[in-house]
């Protein structure tokens, strides 16, 4: 195989890879057999009713959450069945929580700076720069110095969006990141993911704004029992969806 | 009622006051020190590490530490193996044993208060921390702790407090702390009012230094934007 070659495949390879995924609590099956290829660059957004397991999957992709069967591949890391092996991803994958989880005894310049320092080892006054720099980049750079408990909730968001990206990470993961949002604050947090979308950003998206799904998706997913119902293109999914399970679902999420 | 012993008694109170000062510290501060591996041995999903500390947890707090005193001071003299250890020198001093009674004590009280502190930090926090890639280490000490003991420091300036009046269980072996002092002083001129008064009442100054510090010291550790509890 030429060099060319080789190189054009490991760009071709997955960014994220799941093959037979399966996750029990008990006998109760919460993921009953996923597979999913996501590509570099792409952008899938996963959506479906509460209890569908899509917050747990989106959790077994980053390691949070151990799985009873099937591999997974993120970032170019085989995570491990048990995932002790979840932090050597060391930031390569990002996450973005409901609940920002953001480090409150910190400012936000120190959580963004914390990671890259101890992981990384870069120097202060260079991880201060590119920590101010990636603050700008979600536009909260003009509260630094404010303490997680001192911001709303769509700033602790963008914060912590900006923590994540302060790893470089190759994958960001977003676990419904504006379900805990009030409703005025949904705007700003969007438009720093969209950004990062259009930037060109590897994403999967657990999230229930329809209207980000479809102007950002690349795949929309419908997950449903733990499985996935509908995968789709973002015109197809909404305007004509396969499946009548996806059109009960649109019509009680219009209706909301 | 005498003023005179009053005056009297407080140059001889102030001689135990510099040991009371001493066992109080040193303490506490072996009882911060012991409290740590112990809460997080309590903590721990390992039954192995946690049934232990559990149990010596449950052990300390559930006797009198004037009771364990006796143990340490007469008991542990009377083991051959204790004697010829390198601890000898501490434990068959009657101040040693006092701090490490205490101390020991200490330990479980604030062992038990920072597992639950530490058990409370939102599971989340320790996510955040494992998907950035912070090893276990840097997780626990720059995430879970520094929000752990925030949580705990009120309570701490309770228990310096505790471990002050606990060191004047000291006396009962022989040493002449400021309730021996005042003991020593009773003995001589019959006045208990006058002489334990006195010394009630430096017991009650350490207690304010205490306070005040611990109160700088959470003011100082208060995280901004977060409710304090005290004010």
């Amino acid at each position: 195989m030429s060099d060319r070659k080789k190189a054009e495949n490991v760009t071709q390879s997955d960014a994220i890879s799941v093959s037979g995924l399966e996750k029990s609590y008990g006998s109760v099956k919460v993921i009953n057999g996923i597979n999913l290829s996501v590509s570099p660059g792409e952008k899938v957004v996963v959506c479906g009713p509460s209890g569908s397991g899509k917050s747990t999957f989106i959790r077994c992709i980053c390691g949070l959450e151990t799985r009873s069967a099937g591999d997974i591949s993120v970032a170019g890391h085989d995570l491990a069945l048990d995932c002790r092996n979840i932090r050597d991803f060391g930031g390569d994958v990002g996450m973005v929580f409901q609940h920002f989880n953001l480090f409150p005894h910190l400012n936000a310049l120190d959580n963004l700076m914390l990671a890259p320092r101890l992981v990384r080892g870069v120097k202060r006054a260079q991880s201060r720069d590119s920590a101010m720099e990636m603050l700008e980049r979600v536009g909260i750079a003009e509260r630094a110095e404010y303490y997680p408990n001192q911001l709303s909730g769509g700033q602790q968001q963008r914060v912590a969006i900006a923590r994540a990206l302060c790893m470089e990470p190759k994958v960001m993961l977003f676990d419904e990141p504006t379900s805990a949002l009030d409703p005025e604050t949904v705007g700003e947090v969007l438009e720093v993911m969209s950004a990062l979308a259009r930037d060109g950003m590897t994403m999967i998206v657990v999230t229930h704004e329809m209207s980000f799904a479809r102007s950002v998706a690349d795949r929309v997913i419908l997950m449903d029992e733990g499985r996935i119902v509908e995968e789709n293109t973002p015109e197809a999914f909404f305007d004509r969806p396969e499946h009548q399970r996806t059109r009960d679902f649109l019509k009680k999420i219009v209706h909301e | 009622m005498s003023y005179d012993l009053f005056l009297a008694s407080i140059p001889v109170i102030l001689e135990g006051f510099r040991l009371t000062v001493i066992i109080t510290l040193s303490a506490f501060c072996l009882g911060q020190v012991a409290a740590l591996p112990l809460a997080l041995a309590a903590a721990s999903r390992h039954r192995a590490l946690a049934w232990p500390a559990q149990f010596y947890i449950f052990f300390v707090r559930g006797s009198p530490v004037l009771v364990q005193l006796f143990i340490i001071y007469y008991g542990l003299g009377s083991l051959e193996a204790v004697r010829d250890s390198i601890l000898w020198p501490i434990l068959k001093e009657p101040v040693g044993c006092a701090i490490l009674a205490v101390g020991l004590n200490s330990a479980a009280y604030v062992g038990a208060l920072l597992r639950g502190a530490i058990t409370q930090i939102p599971p989340g926090q320790d996510e955040a921390a494992r998907i950035l890639g912070l090893n276990r280490w840097q997780g626990l000490t720059r995430v879970v702790l520094p929000q752990a003991y925030r949580d705990v420091l009120p309570v701490l300036g309770n228990e310096i407090t505790l471990v002050m009046k606990a060191s004047s269980l000291a006396s009962a072996v022989t040493v002449i702390e400021m309730t021996g002092a005042a003991r020593v002083m009773v003995s001589r001129t019959f006045a208990p009012f006058e002489v334990f008064t006195v010394a009630g009442l430096f017991y009650l100054g350490l207690a304010l230094i205490f306070a005040w510090v611990f109160r700088h010291v959470e003011r100082r550790a208060a995280i901004p934007g977060l409710s304090n509890r005290d004010s």
